[in-house]
This record gives structure tokens, sequence and C-alpha cells, in this order.
């Protein structure tokens, strides 16, 4: 069936409506009338801050985000856990580190202790929990904490185009397995479709409609894909838009909301294609441990790409602040932008399926937009994803459980500390009930960042050091030059993965 | 004529029925397996084996989609082109179908695209259908070798049905119970 975008608006207000209508009485019992504001998290997949004008970057990617930093405090030096969606997502809904959550691997899962320790859990009961993402590998997450959710908005609500028909939707109680099972292996996945038949009989229904790559009308990349369905941003957006003015029917509330864009592959409408002139900068920088050696032209191509596509992505943000704040819903809410991993354009490299952990990959936006906060607020100490959920927590008012991560952050009831250490771990090459033995870490302490590769074939054990400070690009190594800072740094670093390690040591 | 005339006698349906599921579970598992090496880097047993359930499931109906849909077409054809020989020609039939679209399907993924267009595989479909229903049709032994190849695959059913039916309780289970 095909609709207008139109006719699917107004059929998602219907159905929106007429679910909220059959869920509000149970609610309204389950939950005491409370003051407490609103908290909408909105998770941009793959938006590095080195890329963001919000930032400093040299070109004008982000005018919207620049005019909503105005009233909102803006993390400076905010840091993912991990460098790809299932670590820095798990991470910032546990407030743990990769290394103890274990969701470490490209679509893995969080181990079982950890399932019922997340954001929407702790907060079900004092906020009505509702969360949708684009990303699968997200969806798995969510799968698994779906317990803590009272709406789970299924992926596939706001879609031009499946790629495929997806089935978990019909198995809401079991969402894990039937991802595995179904969803990313019987009409096709990563690899061969185990149904062929069934996936033959689908393919035919779609034969020719596919907008996958193709040049539409406004898309001259074609439409931007998340690999099971096509989908248009505007469309996107002004659904989690009218999700969240119904939201707010249910204050207080707690909003996940995770959007594909603009992760891969970079298709921004055709107004913003060709936007920005050529880049003098940056300048190329040292390669040492990169495994793939694409050419400076072609990833500078990339990058070009990409901004244009995180400029689509900023306009449709604009957008869904002001149409909140036309429905008056941002006069209560906590209005948190931020992203689950950075993507780099350098080295040879371009993505974030790497295993380098520059700050490209994991230096993150986080910008909050406080209620009735009038003045920018800079905060520039390091933050990290962990600090999500106690600050949640404390904003709610709720203790903040031992063991996290995280801190509370600072201008939300933390206090600065620019000497704190921020961790952050790739390890998707190891079992996720083993010990960590191959991977990279970073530890950032003060001006400082200290990397660690560990275990990779032929490059067993290596570490660089980097003064943020003093060379924001990460071109010159001090591993060397500075021994006294390398050898403390290098010294936390190995202690606390010998900690993590531990429990998965057999004796 | 009544329902039951115009279709092939209960053996000859569980023999056909035995080759697509021979070649659809196979086909399953074996991207399963191919699966479970980095699955179970963070998968515990509970979740691989629920996955093997949904994955199974699937198998089992679609072995049961495919069959109805040769049972359709031995229902509207005149019984001597397909019914009356129904088990070698409908196991050619399953042989040439599901083997080139998974062929096709094995192909794309790595980048060879000769069987990708739908014309092209319709007509690779047809022209090893002709060839292997001549076949059957010119030397008895063919028929003859179809045959039984297609009931001695009705021995997989006993271990393909079994494990469908667990798998589809799983199912029935971890989605009904709360």
């Amino acid at each position: 069936m095909n609709l207008s975008r139109r006719d699917f608006l107004k059929a998602l207000g219907v159905l929106s409506a007429g679910s909220l209508a059959a869920t509000v009485p149970s609610l309204t019992r389950l939950r005491a009338p409370s003051d407490k504001p609103n908290v909408v998290i909105l998770v941009l997949d793959a938006m590095t801050a080195r890329n963001l004008s919000v930032y400093g970057y040299a070109r004008q990617t982000t005018p919207n985000l620049d005019r909503l930093a105005a009233r909102a405090t803006v993390y400076h030096s905010h840091y993912s856990a991990g460098n790809f969606t299932t670590p820095g997502t798990s991470s910032l809904l546990t407030g743990l580190l990769p290394w103890t959550h274990r969701g470490i691997n490209l679509g893995g899962l969080v181990h079982e202790p950890y399932v019922d320790h997340n954001i929407f859990s702790l907060l079900q009961g004092d906020y009505y929990t509702a969360a949708f993402t684009q990303n699968y590998y997200t969806e798995v997450l969510l799968g698994q904490f779906h317990h803590g959710l009272d709406r789970h908005i299924i992926s596939s609500s706001f879609y031009e185009q499946l790629d495929r028909p997806l089935l978990g939707k019909y198995f809401p109680n079991d969402p894990v397995p039937t991802y595995y099972g179904l969803d990313d292996f019987v009409f096709s996945g990563r690899s061969v479709p185990a149904s062929p038949f069934f996936a033959f009989l689908a393919s035919l229904f779609h034969q020719g409609v596919s907008l996958d790559d193709r040049a539409v009308e406004g898309y001259p990349y074609g439409l931007p894909n998340n690999f099971f369905y096509t989908y248009r941003n505007d469309v996107a957006f002004a659904g989690v838009q009218q999700e969240i003015i119904h939201l707010a029917e249910q204050s207080p509330f707690l909003g996940y909301f995770h959007m594909f864009s603009p992760h891969e592959p970079y298709r921004p409408r055709a107004e913003f294609v060709g936007k920005f002139p050529k880049l003098d900068a940056p300048f190329k920088k040292p390669n040492k441990f990169s495994t793939l050696d694409i050419s400076y032209e072609s990833i500078q191509a990339r990058r070009t790409d990409y901004d244009e596509y995180v400029a689509d992505v900023d306009s449709e943000i604009g957008k869904l602040v002001d149409g909140l704040s036309a429905a008056g819903v941002m006069e209560n809410t906590y209005f948190i932008i931020t992203s689950d991993h950075g993507e780099m354009f350098e080295r040879g490299e371009y993505g974030h399926i790497t295993r380098f952990l520059y700050d490209a990959v994991i230096h993150i936006p986080l910008m909050v937009l406080v209620p009735g906060q009038a003045a920018r607020v800079d905060v520039t100490a390091p933050t990290t994803s962990l600090d999500l959920l106690p600050t949640l927590l404390h904003l709610a008012g709720k203790p903040v459980p031992e063991g996290l991560g995280g801190r509370v952050l600072p201008e939300l009831g933390g206090t600065a500390d620019s000497e704190r250490s921020i961790f952050t771990v790739e390890a998707k090459e190891n079992s996720s009930f083993g010990p960590l033995v191959q991977g990279t870490i970073s530890l950032i302490q003060g001006p400082y960042k200290l990397i660690h590769y560990t275990g990779y074939p032929r490059k067993p054990e290596a570490f660089e050091l980097y003064n943020l400070q003093a060379d924001p690009e990460e071109m010159k190594d001090l591993f060397e030059a500075e021994t006294s800072t390398a050898s403390l740094m290098k010294e936390e670093l190995l202690d606390s993965l010998a900690d993590a390690n531990r429990p998965f040591i057999k004796r | 004529m009544k329902l039951p005339n115009r279709l092939p006698a209960f053996d000859q349906i569980l023999a056909v029925y035995a080759v697509a599921a021979f070649m659809l579970f196979a086909w399953s598992l074996l991207w399963f397996f191919w699966n479970v090496p980095s699955w179970l880097h963070f998968m515990n047993l509970g979740v691989l084996f629920a996955t093997l359930s949904y994955a199974v499931a699937a198998s089992f109906l679609e072995g049961l989609t495919f069959l109805g849909l040769l049972l359709v077409v031995a229902f509207l054809l005149p019984p001597a082109w397909f019914r009356d020989h129904f088990t070698a020609r409908g196991a050619a039939v399953t042989v040439s179908l599901l083997g080139l679209i998974m062929l096709r399907d094995y192909w794309i993924v790595s980048d060879n695209y000769l069987l990708k267009p739908m014309s092209t595989l319709g007509l690779a479909f047809v022209i090893l259908t002709v060839i292997l229903l001549f076949l059957t049709v010119k030397f008895s032994w063919m028929t003859k070798a179809l045959s039984v190849l297609a009931e001695r695959l009705t021995i997989f059913l006993y271990i393909f049905v079994p494990l469908s039916i667990l798998s589809i309780l799983n199912v029935l289970l971890r989605n009904l119970l709360p």
C-alpha cells in the first residue's frame, strides 16, 4: 500500500491517539500524579561532535543546534563509552562501561544481571517510559529492556518502504530471538536469506518498487536507509514529534528516541547537496594501525556527504524542537540531544566500524535544554554517556545506585571534575563471556588521552598518548616523551582492565 | 470431479514434501550454524535455542507453503501432466526451483548477479524444468530415480517434523506465557 506523506501523518495521529486512549486508564491507575518535568532523550546515530558547527567545526553544519544552544547547557567534552551502536547505546542506557554490561559485539546483548538495570526500569513508575529506535541493534537492546517500557514504539513505525517483511512486531513478548531468528535471518540478513522460498516470494512483491539506492525526487542519492527499510527524515521526525506530544498527556514521561540519521548511508535531501565549499582542513593524519587505506580524496568526499547529511538532520532537529515548543511541551521537559558514538574521516578510514578510539569516533554532542533556561551554559569538564542515568535519577529525586560508572552531570546537580577518568572500550572481537583479550581502550584524564591497543594480530600491545588541549587533532604521540604521565595513566588503565576481566578469568 | 481426485495420493505428497523439506531445512540449518560462532560471542544457550526454534518453525511453514503451491498446480493442470506423475515431476520442479533460488541467493552475496533479474531466473527455471521433465518422460529410469530419491528422503521427516513441532511449541510457549 502506498500512502502519501499526508495520509501517513493523518493515520499516525489517529492510530497514536487510539492506542493511547486504550492505554490511558491503566496507566493513570499505576502512577501517582507528579509535578516532575518530562525527559526526552534524542539520540542521533553516529553524530560526531567534531563535525558540528556548534562545537566549532569550520562548516556551518548545525545552524539549528547553534540557535538552540543559546538557551541550553552545552557539554564540550562529552564522550561515548563505545565506538559503535551496541556498546555506545548500552552504556548510555545502563550507566555502565561496556566491559561491565558486556554489550560489546556487533548486535550484541547486555548480560542478564544488567537487563533490569537501565534508564527505563529504574525510572518506571515515576515516569511513563517510552522508546523508539530506527537502529535495529538498539531495537534488540530495547527488546531486552522491554519490561521497563510502558510503550515500545516499533522500529518500523515511520518507514517509506520495507526492504523485506519484518515479523518481530508480531512477537512483542519475545523480541530478542525473533530479531535473530526471523527479522535478520529469514528473508535476508547480513548474509544469505535462510528461507529462500519465503525470500523469493517477498522479492516478487518488492520487485520494481524498492526505493533503496535510487534517486527519488528530493533525494539525489536515494532515500535514507537503515538496512531494514527506507525512510524520510522529515516523516520520521514529524512522527516522533507527534509521539512526544501524545506522551505529554502522560506527564511525567521519559521518552527515548534514537534516530538512525546521520548514520551511513549519507543521503541528504537535495537542498543540502553541494551546500558546503571544499574544506581546506583537515590535514593528513598519522595512520599507524589502520587495516584500511582509503585515499585521502575519497575520505574527504565522504566527509562532505556526511556534513551535508548532518545539516539535513540538524534542520529536522530544529523543526522538532520548534514544534514541541509550539505545542507547549518544552516548557516542562528536559530535552537531551546526544549520540551513541561518533564518525571518523581520517587515517585511511571513514565510518565507525573501526579499532580506533580517536576523538572523531568517540567525542559526541551533549546538549540539554532545561525547562525555563534562558541563557547558554557551557561545560568544558569531561563527561561521559554513563552520566546520563545518574543524572536522570538525580532529577527524579531517586537514589543513585552504587557501582555506576557515571556521575550526575555538572549544571544538572553534579559538580565539574576536570581530572576525572573517562574510559571508552572497543572490544567487538571478544566473547562477551570471557576476558577482553583483543581491543582498544582509551582513558581521558585532564588534558591527556591514553589509547591502548591490545591483542591485535601483528600489533599485540601498543600505547599512544595525546594532549587534547594542545593537540586536539591527535597528531603528536607523546607516549615516549611524557613518560611520567604515560606511566601513571597506563597503570590506571591496565589495572581497570584487569579488574574488569577478573570475573571472567577461569581459575 | 471431487477435490481428493484432483490431488495426488498422500504418499506422493509426502515424498515431494520430503524433497522440499530436506532442501529448505538443510539450507536454513546451514546458515544458522554459519552464524552460530558469532552469535556465541554474546548469546547464551537459552537465546540460541529460542532463535533456532524460530528458524526451524519458519522452515517448516516454508516447506508447507511450497508444497501448497505445487498442489495448486497439480489441481489446476490436467492430471496427466502433473498429478499422475506427482512424485517424479514434483521432485523435479522442487529441485529446479528451490535449487535455482538457492544458487541465486548464494551468488548474489558472492557478487555474481547472473540470476538476479527475475526474467533470467524465470528463464533458467523453465529451461531446467523442461529438461528434467523431458528426461522423466524420455527415460523411465529418470522417473524411477527421482521417485526413489523422494521416497528415501522421507526418512528425514522423522527428524524435521518432530523438531518443527517442538520448535512451534517453544515459540507458542514463549509468546503465550507471561
